[in-house]
Formats: C-alpha cells, sequence, structure tokens
C-alpha cells in the first residue's frame, strides 16, 4: 500500500487506532474499572455498611437455609425464582433474593435482594436503588442508551480494530528490545511515543489476552458459522453438546410442595466435599418441575464455568448429570474466558489485572495525544501565522479532552450522585448513570470551546479535589467512614476510599505537570515574541522573499 | 445534464479511494474469509461436533486479522479484493464439497 | 498472608531481574554507572537477569500451581517493568541500591514466610 509493508503497517496502526480509540477508551476504562465491580457495588449501597458482614461458615448453613426458605415463603411466594446466597469473599453477607414474573413482554422480572442482619433476625430491606459496579460492567459491552445487540457489535468492530492495532504494532516496533526501557522524559512527542510504547510492551500479554478473549466471549454472535456448517444452524442443539446439564425446564402448571432445601445438604456435602457453596437457586416453585440448584465458590480456580447440581424440588433426587473431565477444546474455552472476567483472582493478582487494565487506558490515551502532538508540531508554522488548526486536529484534541479528562470527573461524578441523590427518588439508579454521561457532555461543550491546556487543567483539578474528596463524602454520608472501615477490617470499603484518594492524588501532579508545561510553553512563546519583534523586519524581509 | 470536470480515471486511482476500497475489502471480504474459514474448519476437525466448533469459532478472529493485514500488505486494492473474494470462494466450495 | 509474601517477594525479584537486564544495556548502564560497561559484565547482567526472572518463575508456579502462578507472574513483571523504567527515568543512580535492596528484602521474605 506503501511502499514497504513497514511503511504500510506503520499507516495501518495509526489510523485503525485513531479512528475507534475514544471508544475503545471508555471500553477500556469501564472494563478495567470493573474488575472492582462487586466492591463498586458495596460502597454504593450504604445501608449495608454495617451490622450485615459474616464470612462463609459451613456449621450455618442448614440454619441459613431453613431461615432463607421460610423467609422466601413469606415474602415471595409467586416469584420466578428464588436465590439464597451465602457470603463470599467479595460479597461477605447473606441475602435472600427473588425475580418478580416478567410484565407482559418483558423477559426478565424484577430482581429484589434482602441483606440479613447479623443479629439473625432482622432482615435489611430498603437498599438504594444503584447499579453500582454493575454500570461499569455493562457499559464496557452493552454500551448505553442502545439496544444490546447494537452496542455489541459496535464495541465487537472496534476490538477487531484494537486486535489489529496491536498486530501491526507490534510488527511495527522494530527496536521493541533494545527500547524496552526507554523512558526520555520532557522532550514533547518523543516522551509520548516512549509513554506509548512502555504502556504497550510491558503489558502487551495482557493486552493482547484481554482483546482476543473479549471477542471470544461474543463468538457465538460474532461468528456462528461454525455452527451454520456443523449444526446447519442448530443453535440450541449446539449449546445442549456444550453443555449437557444446563437444560431449563418450564414450569408444568401442576403445584407440588417445595422439599426442605436442608435436606439436601448431606448429599451437596458428599459430592463436593468442604468447598464453599455460593449460592442456591429454586426455579419454578411448588410446581412439579421445581429445580433445585447447588452453584459452589469455585475460589482461585482458573475456571469460568459453573457447574451446578441440580436436584428436582419435589423428590429431591439429583437430576443433573455427572460432569465429565472437560475436552482439550472445552477447558481451552473455558480458560480463555476466565482469562477475561478475572473470577478467580484474589486480591493480589486482581489488583495486578487492574494495573494493566490501567496500562491499557494509558496505552490507547498515550497513542492518541501523540498523534495530537505530532500534528500540531507539523501544523505549528501554520497556526503561528493566524491559520486554525485543521478540522482534523480540533476534532481530536477535542475528543481527547472529553474522554481522557472527562471519564475519571464523569466517574466521580456517578459516585457523587450515587450519594446525594434522594434515597426514594423515582429511577434513581437510572440517573445516577445519567450524571456520568451528563459530565462527559459537558466536558464534550467545553472542549468545543476551549481545547488549550487550560480546559485540561480545569477538568484534571477538578477530578483531582472530586476523587480527594470521596472518603469525606462517604464519611458524610455512610453510616461508616474511613477509619471505621479500617478498624472493622472491611478492606473492600476501606480500599476504595483509600484508591479514589490516590487517583485523586495523581490526577493533582498531573494537572501540576501540565502547569509546568504551559509555563514553559508560554514562557517560550514569550521569549519568541520578544525576538521575533525584535527582528521582525528581518523576518518580513525573508518571508517576502519567500513567498 | 453537464457532467463535472473530473478525471475519472485519476479519481479511482487516488489515495483517498485506494484507502475506503481497502478498508471496505479488509472488513467485509475479510469476514468472509474468516466466516467461511471458520465454517469449514469446524467440518473438517476430527473431534466431536461440539469440540471442532469451538475451535474453529476461537481461531476466526485471527483469520480476520490475517485477512485485514493481507488487504493492506498487497500492491493495489484490487488485488486485495481479489485475493481475499478468492480465497473466501474457495473455501466456500470446500464447505459445500464437505458437507 | 503467606501467599501474599511470597508475591511480593517474587516482585523484588523480577525487580531485580529487570533491573539487571537493563543494566546490560549500553546506555542505562552509563545512566546509572556514569561508565560504560564492558561486554563481560554487560553479558553478566544479562544471563543474571533472565537466571532471576526463571528462578521467580519457578518458586511462583512451585506456590500457586500452574495456572494462576503463571497468570499472577505474568501480571507481576508488568509491575516490575513499569517500577524499573521509572527508576531509570527518575532516579538512575539509585538503580543499583533499589536492585540490591530487592534482593535482600526478596530473600528476606522468602525465607519467613
Amino acid at each position: 500500500m506503501k511502499e514497504t509493508f513497514f511503511r504500510s503497517m506503520t499507516w495501518l496502526h495509526t489510523w485503525v487506532g485513531l479512528l475507534v480509540c475514544w471508544v475503545l477508551l471508555l471500553v477500556f476504562f469501564a472494563g478495567t474499572v470493573s474488575y472492582y465491580r462487586y466492591e463498586i457495588s458495596l460502597w454504593t449501597k450504604p445501608e449495608i455498611h454495617s451490622d450485615v458482614f459474616q464470612n462463609y461458615q459451613t456449621e450455618n448453613l442448614t440454619h441459613q437455609l431453613r431461615e432463607g426458605q421460610a423467609y422466601l415463603s413469606q415474602h415471595a411466594e409467586n416469584a420466578k425464582d428464588w436465590r439464597i446466597n451465602f457470603p463470599t469473599e467479595r460479597k461477605p453477607y447473606l441475602s435472600y433474593s427473588w425475580q418478580t414474573q416478567p410484565e407482559a413482554g418483558k423477559r426478565r422480572g424484577q430482581f429484589i435482594e434482602h441483606i440479613a442482619h447479623v443479629n439473625g433476625q432482622d432482615m435489611v430491606t430498603d437498599v438504594r436503588n444503584s447499579r453500582g459496579g454493575n454500570f461499569f460492567y455493562r457499559l464496557h459491552f452493552d454500551l448505553h442508551y442502545m439496544p444490546a445487540k447494537i452496542a455489541r457489535w459496535i464495541v465487537g468492530f472496534c476490538t477487531m480494530f484494537m486486535l489489529l492495532a496491536l498486530i501491526s504494532g507490534i510488527v511495527i516496533h522494530k527496536r521493541i528490545f533494545k527500547d524496552f526501557f526507554s523512558f526520555r522524559r520532557n522532550k514533547g512527542g518523543r516522551s509520548w511515543l516512549d509513554a506509548h510504547n512502555i504502556s504497550s510492551v510491558l503489558a502487551l500479554p495482557y493486552h493482547l489476552m484481554i482483546t482476543y478473549t473479549g471477542l471470544i466471549t461474543l463468538m457465538l454472535m460474532y461468528m456462528p458459522w461454525g455452527v451454520m456448517t456443523a449444526y446447519d444452524g442448530d443453535t440450541r442443539a449446539f449449546r445442549a453438546e456444550l453443555k449437557p446439564g444446563r437444560e431449563q425446564v418450564a414450569a408444568s402448571g401442576t403445584p407440588a410442595p417445595l422439599i426442605q432445601l436442608s435436606e439436601l445438604l448431606p448429599t451437596v456435602k458428599a459430592s463436593w466435599g468442604d468447598t464453599p457453596i455460593k449460592q442456591v437457586v429454586i426455579s419454578n416453585i411448588n410446581d412439579e418441575n421445581s429445580r433445585i440448584s447447588f452453584y459452589k465458590n469455585t475460589g482461585q480456580s482458573v475456571t469460568d464455568l459453573r457447574i451446578p447440581l441440580i436436584f428436582s424440588g419435589v423428590s429431591g433426587e439429583l437430576v443433573s448429570k455427572a460432569s465429565s473431565a472437560p475436552s482439550a477444546a472445552n477447558a481451552t474455552h473455558d480458560t480463555l474466558m476466565s482469562l477475561h472476567t478475572a473470577r478467580f483472582a484474589e486480591p493480589v493478582l486482581r489488583f495486578f489485572f487492574f494495573i494493566c487494565g490501567f496500562m491499557g487506558c494509558a496505552m490507547i490515551a498515550t497513542g492518541t495525544l501523540l498523534w495530537a502532538v505530532k500534528i500540531r508540531q507539523k501544523q505549528q508554522k501554520l497556526i503561528k501565522q493566524g491559520n486554525k488548526p485543521s478540522l482534523g486536529l480540533r476534532l481530536v484534541e477535542g475528543l481527547n479532552l472529553t474522554f481522557i479528562a472527562g471519564l475519571p470527573l464523569a466517574t466521580c461524578a456517578f459516585f457523587y450522585a450515587n450519594r446525594l441523590l434522594p434515597t426514594q427518588m423515582a429511577d434513581r439508579a437510572q440517573w445516577e448513570i445519567h450524571s456520568f454521561f451528563a459530565v462527559i457532555c459537558l466536558t464534550a461543550v467545553l472542549a468545543f470551546f476551549d481545547r488549550s491546556l487550560t480546559s485540561w487543567r480545569r477538568v484534571l483539578g477538578l477530578s483531582a479535589v472530586a476523587f480527594m474528596a470521596i472518603p469525606l463524602l462517604n464519611w458524610g454520608t455512610s453510616s461508616q467512614h474511613l477509619f471505621q472501615n479500617m478498624a472493622s477490617q472491611q478492606w473492600a470499603l476501606a480500599g476504595f476510599d483509600i484508591l479514589s484518594f490516590l487517583i485523586g492524588i495523581a490526577l493533582w501532579f498531573a494537572r501540576k505537570k501540565l502547569a509546568q508545561t504551559h509555563t514553559k510553553t508560554s514562557n517560550r512563546v514569550a521569549a519568541s515574541t520578544a525576538w521575533a519583534k525584535k527582528g521582525k523586519r528581518v523576518s518580513t524581509a525573508s518571508t517576502k522573499e519567500g513567498a | 445534464m453537464v457532467l463535472p470536470n473530473l478525471n475519472w480515471r485519476a479519481f479511482i486511482r487516488s489515495q483517498p479511494i485506494n484507502i475506503m476500497s481497502r478498508s471496505f475489502a479488509a472488513i467485509f471480504a475479510g469476514y468472509l474469509v474468516a466466516a467461511t474459514g471458520s465454517g469449514l474448519l469446524a467440518l473438517i476437525i476430527p473431534l466431536p461436533a461440539s469440540q471442532s466448533v469451538l475451535i474453529a469459532m476461537m481461531l476466526s478472529f485471527s483469520f480476520y486479522v490475517a485477512a485485514a493485514i493481507w488487504a493492506f500488505s498487497v500492491g493495489t486494492s484490487r488485488q486485495a479484493w481479489r485475493d481475499l473474494l478468492l480465497i473466501s470462494a474457495i473455501l466456500y466450495i470446500f464447505i459445500l464439497w464437505v458437507s | 498472608m503467606i501467599s501474599n509474601s511470597i508475591t511480593l517477594s517474587l516482585l523484588n525479584f523480577s525487580y531485580l531481574a529487570f533491573g539487571s537486564l537493563a543494566l546490560a544495556m549500553f546506555s542505562h548502564f552509563r545512566g546509572a554507572f556514569n561508565r560504560s560497561p564492558s561486554p563481560a559484565q554487560s553479558k553478566l547482567l544479562y544471563w543474571f537477569g533472565w537466571g532471576v526472572l526463571a528462578v521467580s518463575y519457578y518458586i511462583g508456579i512451585l506456590y500457586q500451581g500452574f495456572a494462576y502462578g503463571s497468570i499472577l507472574f505474568t501480571g507481576l513483571i508488568s509491575l516490575a517493568g513499569l517500577l524499573v523504567i521509572l527508576t531509570l527515568s527518575y532516579r538512575a543512580h539509585h538503580l543499583p541500591h533499589f536492585m540490591a535492596g530487592s534482593g535482600v528484602f526478596g530473600t528476606l521474605l522468602l525465607i519467613f514466610a
């Protein structure tokens, strides 16, 4: 395309990157944040910041199952399904939840969750509506304000571009080993390039993995052609063969009483030993075809499969077949899926995933900033002569400001809305999300009018202060503040406050760095204008010649 | 009707058209290559159906990337279309033959 | 907490390993020591770095299993690499000191974990 393969790949890398980088930044940002999905969800529900925390204990299972079943029979007789959720490491509380019957035309009903008080008697029922961490999780593949299917096609398209950008990036980075540790600071475009190289190369295995596995999670939608040829398009048959235990049984309509759940515990223990149980789901309640499914807490095993033990709700006999050892293909698929979701990661590994995700965001941001800086340098002469920068440059600089500076601020807005919007407000979960996007829009409006470093400093400064104030926000709007959480070892809640504070500090440093650059540049500009004024006659003479 | 004074030959051969053509080739013809490739692979891998379909689907994205890079590496955009469409056609013929 | 001390120990060793690999390169050695490395020194640093990396990986999968250990190790070295780059960029002359410190700290954590 260009004279050499190398030049073509360089061109390709720039353009596949530039065309979709802002969508990718949103995806990567939301994905990285959703590594802490459950911790964020916990923080956004101050009603359960005290009196609900307990650890999983095998001795309590029988009692908890009995209580749960009694509670659910009393409060949710006509529900579509019941769930008893035992305490896990990331959700350290016991809760009973159910799904109401879906309204006409809808696929799903409303999900209601009541959390058990540690005194064993009360239930916390009035928890504020908030999507919490699930907002960020869904955002990174379902986007928002559009049907999920369209969003997934858009995200898939952008991910293919990302994959191409990664491969072409590897191909063109000739000095990948020689420049592995190079970071030349304070050298303008060169520094941005080095930062881009570092954030890409250091976490390259992660970037390749997360991009490819992202495509794999939705491969049935993007590339179903294997099913078309081998199964004549019968997706159901394919899914049945893939996961034989997962057949869904519809309600028969004949009522039949549900057995005591706790009676099934010995059978479960016989199969699973001491593995903690995560959840018990009861479907087709009080029906002949009722099913009781036990899900285990897979802990740190690198798997995404959730193979339940399924019992008949009427007779108590085991209806799920014993799962045979997975084939190589199934195991590979399962490993790849679990690498993407990282459900197995305990806190330290989870933090490493978070760092790598952050490096992915840095890779995208430095890439597009690098382009903007380079093009501005190229156009500097024309700009000095009074011309406006090109449309492309203005667009890129505007989008950079909107997304790179706007996303952290929007996240803050989401958290502040979560705490400050009235708890009984209608649709408050959606309004928290609206505040997120409203801030992005406002940043975009600002970017439309002013793309200078001053705007960057303003937005970064505001995000920095907002993030640093999150512990204060938590103190003012929750029953437990940071030091109480640290004392009671609720590290999810404490960690949220601490990490927000540290992010605030980092943003403040970034703002300071921009201020220094600004002073340097304006000093340089002032100096050069002084020089220019001095040598004006000389320069006009030369331009006359050059024109 | 008066046609604008355009040199159509030069327009077709211009860089923007070249880029657009290759991009469409990479996106659409590339998808065809990946689709037919994974469809064929699902049929010919000597494992149980569900497993070969899994493998074929997981590999499909690599075919897509390879096809896209191909579209931007060959000499002309016409060649890009030709190569990718030819490969898809051959793979599709094989699918028809095998099934 | 056993696994956390092992992880921290491996982080220290990875820092040492990457620092060594960096110092094996001409420009970074000069940045840290203000003189050029001899070919023998370069080679020694290079193989030492890879050696420590290999041993750390082995220890990692010994304690955490092959799957989990490999994943943890990949994340670990990304962070270690970043720390070495930041050291070289902001405090190049302190790199050998930090490397020595991390070697000692890592060994202590491993022994007393």
